[in-house]
Parts: C-alpha cells; sequence; structure tokens
C-alpha cells in the first residue's frame, strides 16, 4: 500500500519535474554557465572614469578643483568650489568644463542607459549647479552649446535627479564629459557644502 | 509498539501537493534563469562643493552711479555719453557768435579760435520729445593744441613827460627786471607776453637778458596805433604763461634777438621777430640776402650772408680798400627815424651807416645826400661821427668815447633824425650809451629814403633796424605795477534753447575752465532743480575767452559734453585680486542694444589699456584679455560720445581664472544714457 502511494505520488509529480526540466533549458548557455565549470577573469572595466584638466588647478586660489578617480576606474571623488552669486541674467557663476570624463576604452560599444543625481545633502546652500553631459566633444560654453543631457540642482532639490538625453551610445574609445556651472546662495557664508553623488549606469 | 507514522488522508496530502508544486516550479524557474550583473555596471562620482569668497571681486569705483551685487560679482553701471556739440549749419539761428568760427557739417570735427571777448556756440543734437536734465555735475571735454592764457599779468604804466604825443607804433624800450617774476618765468625766459588793455598783444623784441633772474634786460615793445598822449600815460601789460609754454618765435608776438639763439639752444633768427617789432629789420638770416636789399655797383664788393652779414671790399693800396655799400628803400615813419645796427669791424678803416639817396653807383662818401656815422677804426681813435656829404665833409657832429673803437669788437651804433625835436640828429654808441646831437634838416628822409650798409674793407652785420624817433628823443618813463592773477580765462555757459535756438532755461551761467594742450574733461556744477527741454530743443554752450586768453578749440575729438558722471580720468569701477596668486581676465561684450548713436565709447583698463571699444556704432573692439596682478586692483573707465539723445546697454562678461580653466564669470550691466 506504501509502495503504491509512492508510485501514485511519483507519477502524480512526473510530469511537474519535466515541465521544470524544459523551462531550465530554455538558455543552454545560461544552463551551461550555471552549471558548468565557470572561469571568472578579472578586468577593468571598459567605461571609466578620468579626471579632467579642471582638476589641475593651484588649490591655493579659486575657483579650482581636484578629482580624484579610484584605481578601478569606477568612482572619483570631485570637489569644487563655488562663489555665492544672487540670480541674474546673465548669471554669474563657475564653470568646471573639463572636470570629469568618461571614456570608453573598450572594443565594443556600449551605452550609458541613466545618469542620476542623489545623495543631495545641504542642497540650503545652493544656488543653482547644473550638471552638464557632453558627448564627444568639451565646451567652454555649457550652457549655450547643445548638451547630450543635463540636470539642474537648486535648494529645493530632493530625492534623485535623473539627466536629461539619456540613453547615449558611446562607441570605442569615445567620451563624455561631465560639466558643472553653478553658484552657492548669495547669502552663504564660505566654508558651507553642498553633496551630491552622480550615478552613471552603463551596458 | 512501534508509534507508527501518523497517516494523512489522502485529501490532506493533495492539498500539500497542490500548494508546494506551484513554489517548486517558481524556484526552479528563478533558479536557473541567469542574472544580467555580468554586463550592468553603476558608477559613482561623489561630489562635495564647498562655498568659497572669490578672490577676484567687483568694487564701485569713484561714480555714485554704480552699484555692486553683495556678492561682488555683478554690477550695475549707468553713464551718461558726451553729446557731439557741434557748429550746427542747419540748426537753430541762436546767438550770433563773435568768434569766426566756420560752420561745419555734423559729425566732422574741426577747430576754431576763441580769442580775446569772443564767444563761440556749440549745439547739441536736437532732442525728439520733451524732456528734463537733472542737476548734477557737467563736464566740458575740451582741448586746444596752443593753449594761451596768462597765470599772470602785471601792468605796466608806460609816462611820456613831453608836450608831443607817442605817435602809435612807436617802439619803447623798457628795462625788465626778470627776477621780480621767478616763480612765474621759464629759464631762460620764453613765456611772458606783452598787450594792451584790450588783451591785444604787442610785439615785444628781447634785445639782452634772458636769465628769469636778470635784472636790467631790455625789452623793445611796440606800441600800438594810439601810442601815448602828450604829457599823458598809458598802461600797457606784461602777461606770463603757464610754465613751460614757450611762446617765442619769429612770427610770434613776443621774440628775441638772433644774438640770444644760443642762450635758447636754438638756431639764429628762429626766435626773432624783429620784422615784426621795428619799422625796418634785417638780421641776415639763412644764405642770402633778402629782396629788400640793394647792392651798390660803386666798388665791387663781396656779399655773404651765413647767419650774419659780410661785406667786403678789395684793397687798394698797403692801408686803403675799395668802398661799397648795400642799400634798402623804404619810407620812414612821420615822426621820424632811428637806425640801429649791431656790427663788428673786421678789416680796414670808414666802415659806415647812414640814410640818404643816390646810392646806386657812387660812393657812400662822396655822393651820399644824407647821412652818415662813422668811426675810424683802423686809426684807433675814440671818434664817433656824422657827416652829411657832399654838402659837407666836416663832421656835424662828434662822440668821444673812453676807449678806441678796435677791430674785432662788436658794436651797437644808432643814428636819429626826428621832425619832433629841436637837436634832430642824434648819434649814439649803444653799446657805451653815450650819444652826440645836433640840428640839422638839410635833408629830409620823409621825402624818401635809402638806409645803407657800407664797407671800406671787411665789416659783418648782425642787425640793423629802423625805430620809431621819440618826442625831443625822450624814452617814456616804465613804471611796473603788482601783479594780478586772472581768474576769467574762460568762461563757459550751457543753456537749453527752443526748436528755433531762443534760450530757454540756463543749465550752468559763466563758469570759469582753464583748458590745457591735452584732451581733459573739466568739470562744472550744474545745482538747481530740474531742467525742462522742449520738444525738437536744443542744448546750446557757449565758450566766451577772458580777455587776456586765447583759446583753439578742438571739437569732434574733445568737444562739450553733458557728462554727468564719468570721464576718462573718472574710474566706474574697480577690479580687485585679494588673492595670491595673479588671475587672467578676460573683458567682453555679452550683448548690446541700441549702440549706433555711440559715436565712440571706449572702456579703458587703468587709463592705459583699451577693454571695449565702439567707433561710429560699430564694436571695434569686443573683448581684450588682462593680467590682474595678485592683491591689486585695476581701475575701469568708461568715456563715452554719441551723436543723438538715448540709451545704450552693453551688457560684459568678465572672464576669471587662474589658467584656462576652470572660471568664473562676473557681470557688469553698463548702460549709457
Amino acid at each position: 500500500m506504501t509502495t503504491n502511494n509512492a508510485r501514485k505520488k511519483l507519477v502524480k509529480l512526473l510530469p511537474i519535474l519535466i515541465l521544470t526540466l524544459l523551462i531550465g533549458t530554455v538558455s543552454a548557455a545560461v544552463f551551461t554557465m550555471y552549471y558548468g565549470n565557470v572561469t571568472a577573469t578579472v578586468k577593468t572595466p571598459d567605461v571609466q572614469l578620468i579626471a579632467g584638466s579642471d582638476s589641475a588647478t593651484s588649490p591655493i586660489a579659486y575657483p579650482n578643483a581636484t578629482v580624484t578617480v579610484a584605481s578601478t576606474y569606477d568612482y572619483a571623488t570631485i570637489a569644487f568650489s563655488l562663489f555665492p552669486s544672487a540670480t541674474n541674467t546673465p548669471q554669474p557663476a563657475t564653470y568646471y568644463t573639463n572636470l570629469t570624463l568618461i571614456k570608453n576604452t573598450g572594443s565594443v560599444t556600449h551605452t550609458i542607459t541613466n545618469i542620476t543625481l542623489s545623495g543631495l545633502t545641504n542642497m540650503a546652500n545652493l544656488g543653482n549647479v547644473t550638471v552638464y553631459l557632453y558627448n564627444g566633444t568639451q565646451t567652454d560654453s555649457p550652457t549655450t552649446a547643445t548638451a547630450q543631457g543635463y540636470a539642474t540642482l537648486t535648494s529645493g532639490s530632493t530625492g534623485t535627479v535623473t539627466l536629461t538625453g539619456i540613453p547615449v551610445t558611446l562607441p570605442a574609445g569615445d567620451i563624455c564629459y561631465i560639466e558643472i556651472v553653478g553658484y552657492a546662495a548669495s547669502g552663504i557664508a564660505a566654508g558651507q557644502t553642498v553633496v551630491f553623488t552622480v550615478s552613471i549606469t552603463w551596458h | 509498539m512501534t508509534d507508527a507514522p501518523v497517516k494523512r488522508s489522502s485529501s490532506s496530502k493533495h492539498r500539500r501537493f497542490q500548494l508546494v508544486m506551484p513554489l517548486l516550479i517558481i524556484f526552479s524557474i528563478l533558479a536557473i534563469t541567469p542574472a544580467e550583473a555580468s554586463n550592468q555596471t553603476i558608477d559613482f562620482a561623489q561630489c562635495t562643493s564647498t562655498v568659497k569668497a572669490p578672490s577676484v571681486t567687483l568694487g564701485v569705483g569713484n561714480q555714485s552711479t554704480t552699484s555692486v551685487s553683495a556678492t561682488n560679482d555683478y554690477a550695475t553701471i549707468t553713464t551718461t555719453a558726451g553729446l557731439a556739440f557741434y557748429e550746427n549749419a542747419s540748426g537753430p539761428s541762436g546767438p550770433t557768435p563773435s568768434a569766426n568760427t566756420a560752420l561745419t557739417p555734423s559729425g566732422s570735427s574741426g577747430s576754431y579760435a576763441v580769442n580775446q571777448g569772443t564767444t563761440a556756440y556749440l549745439w547739441s543734437p536736437q532732442f525728439g520729445s520733451a524732456t528734463t536734465i537733472g542737476a548734477g555735475s557737467w563736464v566740458l571735454g575740451l582741448w586746444t593744441a596752443s593753449p594761451s592764457y596768462l597765470v599772470g599779468y602785471v601792468p605796466i604804466t608806460l609816462t611820456n613827460s613831453q608836450s608831443t604825443a607817442v605817435s602809435g607804433g612807436t617802439q619803447v624800450m623798457i628795462n625788465m627786471s626778470w627776477n621780480n617774476y621767478t616763480s612765474y618765468l621759464d629759464n631762460p625766459v620764453d613765456n611772458y607776453v606783452f598787450f594792451n588793455s584790450s588783451g591785444t598783444p604787442l610785439y615785444s623784441w628781447l634785445e639782452n637778458g634772458t636769465s628769469s633772474s636778470s635784472t636790467n634786460s631790455v625789452v623793445w615793445v611796440k606800441l600800438d596805433s594810439n601810442g601815448i598822449p602828450a604829457n599823458g600815460a598809458v598802461t600797457i601789460y606784461v602777461g606770463f604763461y603757464p610754465h613751460g609754454t614757450n611762446v617765442l618765435g619769429w612770427n610770434n608776438a613776443t621774440g628775441a634777438s638772433a644774438l640770444l639763439a644760443g642762450n635758447y639752444g636754438v638756431n639764429y633768427g628762429l626766435y626773432d621777430n624783429g620784422n615784426l617789432t621795428f619799422t625796418f629789420y634785417d638780421n641776415f638770416n639763412g644764405r642770402s640776402l633778402s629782396s629788400n636789399w640793394n647792392i651798390s655797383t660803386y666798388g665791387s664788393p663781396t656779399i655773404t650772408v651765413n647767419n650774419g652779414l659780410n661785406v667786403t671790399t678789395a684793397k687798394t693800396s698797403a692801408t686803403g680798400y675799395n668802398e661799397s655799400c648795400i642799400y634798402a628803400s623804404f619810407t620812414p615813419p612821420s615822426a621820424g627815424m632811428i637806425m640801429e645796427v649791431n656790427w663788428r669791424p673786421v678789416a680796414g678803416t670808414f666802415s659806415k651807416f647812414g640814410m640818404g639817396n643816390n646810392l646806386t653807383g657812387s660812393s657812400m662818401f662822396n655822393n651820399i645826400n644824407g647821412y652818415l656815422v662813422r668811426p675810424n677804426w683802423n686809426a684807433n681813435t675814440s671818434l664817433l661821427q656824422c657827416f652829411k656829404p657832399p654838402v659837407n665833409y666836416t663832421a656835424i657832429a662828434t662822440l668821444t668815447e673812453s676807449n678806441n673803437y678796435v677791430l674785432g669788437n662788436n658794436y651797437t651804433m644808432g643814428l636819429t633824425w626826428s621832425t619832433v625835436a629841436s637837436n634832430n640828429m642824434i648819434i649814439n654808441d649803444t653799446t657805451t650809451g653815450k650819444s652826440a646831437s645836433v640840428t640839422d634838416k638839410t635833408f629830409n628822409p620823409l621825402n624818401g629814403t635809402q638806409i645803407a650798409l657800407d664797407a671800406a674793407g671787411q665789416e659783418t652785420f648782425w642787425w640793423v633796424r629802423v625805430r620809431q624817433a621819440l618826442p625831443n628823443n625822450v624814452m617814456p618813463t616804465v613804471s611796473n605795477g603788482s601783479m594780478t592773477i586772472p581768474t576769467n580765462a574762460l568762461l563757459v555757459s550751457v543753456y537749453v534753447t527752443n526748436s528755433s535756438g531762443s534760450i530757454t532755461s540756463t543749465i550752468a551761467s559763466n563758469q570759469s575752465l582753464v583748458i590745457g594742450s591735452t584732451e581733459s574733461p573739466y568739470p562744472m556744477t550744474f545745482a538747481g532743480g530740474q531742467v525742462p527741454v522742449p520738444a525738437n530743443g536744443y542744448l546750446m554752450v557757449s565758450l566766451s575767452a577772458g580777455i587776456y586768453a586765447s583759446y583753439v578749440v578742438y571739437w569732434g575729438t574733445g568737444q562739450a559734453t553733458n557728462f554727468s558722471t564719468p570721464s576718462i580720468f573718472n574710474y566706474v569701477l574697480s577690479l580687485n585680486n585679494s588673492g595670491t596668486v595673479p588671475y587672467n581676465v578676460n573683458i567682453s561684450v555679452f550683448s548690446s542694444s541700441l549702440i549706433t548713436r555711440l559715436t565712440n565709447l571706449t572702456l579703458y583698463l587703468n587709463s592705459t589699456i583699451n577693454g571695449i571699444a565702439i567707433t561710429n556704432g560699430v564694436f571695434t573692439q569686443s573683448s581684450s584679455t588682462f593680467t590682474l596682478p595678485a592683491n591689486s586692483t585695476l581701475q575701469v573707465a568708461v568715456n563715452a560720445m554719441a551723436n543723438a539723445f538715448g540709451s545704450s546697454n552693453i551688457m560684459l562678461l568678465l572672464k576669471i581664472t587662474q589658467n584656462v580653466r576652470p572660471f568664473a564669470y562676473n557681470a557688469i550691466n553698463l548702460t549709457v544714457n
């Protein structure tokens, strides 16, 4: 009786197991990689962050900027100065037009699928900061030239802000420039800071 | 007994199976579906911006119409362009100018003289609609190539003690003690002028004493046509120009003997205006004899002119020479004449000078109809004698000097023939101050005469002059008054007129300015309320020269303006670098509007660098890059001129960087009304 019951259960489960195996064979390659021998080769990423020439400025005078890229080329620490200013036309501001580069160092085309500004801290100190993405050509007139995309932070910005103009294709060897134009709020004392994180997603 | 497994009913088992299996399927799917992590990466850039005070900031200049934002990066400048005031041929008739100004079309430039007491008028472009002009500071931008105004003048009273008037045009000798006016005079003296009570310059000729510390310089001044009344006096003036204003010249009112050229470091004759001061004059400047002179055919002289005249005649014996002369015809003044020569005997005897006629082809001594003066050089005598050949070969006047006349020395001697003196004939040696007189009117030079310079051997003549005789040969006495400092160099008024040029309001009235030789602003105060300007009205500027001043006013380049704030020397803005490193600064035009009315606009950086420039409504320089040294301040000035009313705006960007990047922009909003 017990044997019969077990047999009955197996008969009932068999179609399900067969179905499971059939589903598992949908991607033979994945299936192979998942179950086969795995060889993981360490590579530097094709898309790398590179410090721009703005970071070479003497630190004893302003405006200046420093850009430190991690040895893994996927993380950069950027520090730059901003001057307080009131809103005017034209707007007095500080221009970092060769601040950080995104370079496709690989041999195949990649795509930047998203760039966001997040981790916004001390936004009340800000007048305005606009982060521009220029694809292929650096410009000293980021506010008037045609940018690939941009996003603006103000004192009221919160959460995550996404750059416009994305995704962008980055062929092998090509460079995108992150350029920043900004000013602090007019009444803010020297020494105050504004912090944000630029996140770049690519494949 | 063995615990049996808990038997579950078949229906209960079936339900568990039905629940577990779907989960198992989903788990299986999830477990064997490959993830995307291997080809998707997220990069981060952590940005920290720190607020800093800028090292380079904008600051207000010395103009109240400039404001700078609290963040020192945005400046607003409001200024007023100078209007291109001009003599407008098609403008209103207005008041009649007494200065002789040539009408010139608008938009061009020119100049004209505004001399003693005359007035010129300048006109603005025509206003379109009615408006008002606020009180403020006006700046007259003018310049003159040869400013002619006095910083002080002294009256000189000339008293004629004789019962006969001193004729107009008479040259009077004035002994000047320049040392009384040392603080006014250049050294050597060159910045003075004599003038009459109307301010008209009088010709003067400095014979000696060029040092400003001289106590007895001899100056000959030619009186105006009024002369000096009998037993009366006139007042003339000697005025002093600003230091460095050299007014000496061969064609000027003020001159000096050619023999003083070395004292001034100029060429012989350059400052000698004797031909303007005296009735007849020649300093034998240059290399040829002037056309005033004729050369006698008698005696075949050799004539050489080389900044001085040399007359040489041939030797006829061991001690004898031919005699010959040059002569010039002229009409003496009715009062009579005084002929004087400055000469130097070189060789021979009996050289002479004189006046008469019949000199064409004869010996002056034997055949002249007139008078001659002759020392006897070669005999080393001390006699100076006057003869009147051919009637009488006996001296009619003899002057005995203390010392003998000798060859090689310079002498100044004279011969007077006066119609207003009893002893009308005088010979004198100016060098020693001695004279001798006699009455002889048997030859009347007024009937036509020639003056002659004669050589019997070799003579050098430096100059010869003829001046007008004085009553009884008595020079007027001279008395100097005290120094006056004139205050009315140039009187400037600014008016509002209607469309026909009739004055409707006064903005500034008779304000005094002294204009220099370089383009400069001359501020005037326009105190009071607003002045209405009628529709189609004008602004009119009058320029009246003071009685002792003369100006050549240039306009188009420098002209009357209505600057209310800046000029080329008034700073509207400062650029301050408080940092310890230099900055590269670029100033450039961001945008502009209505600049076609600006005939000129220059934004100066420290008055030496043209930052931005507009000429005739077009940017001729739209950017400029310069270095702002560490811990420095650079001053910015604006000079603007317009040919029409209106408001122009120029937005400027100031790009500030240590190298090339990064950089900051400041902004300057410049409005030119």
